[in-house]
């Protein structure tokens, strides 16, 4: 008895497990098909997107034609390095700002933190794109968009305030979680406040920091809206920048 | 090539400019997986 009953439900588990497969794999293709799409149409030969019928999945004759026209052709590795500069620079500005708020937020008792974290959040929603026409006004003000170099100082500022407000909250959140007791202890063994942030604190946020990093490197790798406010020289081109000249 | 939209060209850059963002997923996946063990973030 216990036996039929026991090969009944391993049947059971086997229709749940494959329900659960199906439905999985059918996500998957969903999220990867556009991937797809995108690089059998860059081995496209023909300049056209690749057609969509079941015999064209697969690419009929491959060329890297698109990609040696774009490396070679058109500046693509100048544009690269220019990305990587503004996002390199919006990465570091944002991890380290986002770690100290995040910690100073979490650990102290700040007068008038609640509303300090409300308008944290509430600065969230709002539209990062519609900051470019007071951001330009200001910098161009302020001289910074006489230089190449300053420009990209000025960009590396305007992203990293405009990450730097979400991943603060998100620091703050993920320390609430850690106990306070590390640091404490620390502290007894002799190190200072500042060294138990840093040493005690900073190492255990290393998750969120890598989000934060993620995060920041997104923001200022994909924007569009200040890079095409702010950037005037066809030198000083950023990848999105290129890929909208290119596409027009 | 001619000046009509090269689809083939803005494919083939949205593939390469993708490759540093996948780069850095690479590099902190480590710890990124760590963030969706522990519940994912929570606001």
């Amino acid at each position: 008895m216990s036996n039929r009953y026991s090969l009944k439900n391993r049947f059971v588990n086997w229709v749940r497990l494959g329900i659960s497969y199906i439905i999985l794999a059918i996500t998957a293709a969903i999220a990867v098909f556009p991937i797809y799409y995108i690089i059998i149409t860059s081995v496209n030969p023909i300049p056209t997107l690749a057609s969509i019928t079941l015999r064209s999945l697969l690419p009929e004759n491959p060329s890297l034609e698109a990609y040696y026209y774009i490396l070679f052709k058109e500046p693509f590795l100048l544009w690269l390095r220019n990305s990587l500069i503004l996002a390199a620079g919006t990465v570091a500005i944002t991890v380290i700002v986002a770690f100290i708020t995040g910690a100073a937020l979490s650990r102290f008792n700040i007068p008038g933190k609640t509303m300090l974290m409300v308008t944290i959040y509430v600065m969230t929603f709002f539209p990062f794109a519609a900051t470019a026409l007071p951001l330009y006004l200001m910098f161009a003000s302020l001289g910074i968009l006489k230089h190449a170099w300053s420009t990209y100082v000025g960009l590396i500022l305007a992203y990293s305030g405009g990450t730097s407000i979400f991943s603060s909250y998100l620091v703050k959140v993920f320390l609430d979680r850690i106990p306070k007791d590390y640091e404490e202890a620390a502290l007894i063994d002799g190190l200072t406040r500042l060294g138990a942030f840093f040493r005690i604190l900073l190492p255990m946020a290393k998750p969120i920091i890598a989000f934060v990093a993620l995060l920041a490197f997104m923001g200022a790798y994909t924007d569009y809206a200040l890079a095409y406010a702010f950037i005037t020289r066809g030198s000083m081109w950023t990848l999105t920048l290129g890929m909208y000249y290119l596409a027009s | 090539m001619n000046r009509a939209t090269l689809y083939n060209v803005l494919a083939a850059f949205s593939v390469l400019m993708g490759i540093p963002i996948f780069a850095v997923f690479i590099a902190f996946q480590k710890y990124l997986v760590q963030i969706y063990a522990m519940g994912g973030v929570k606001a």
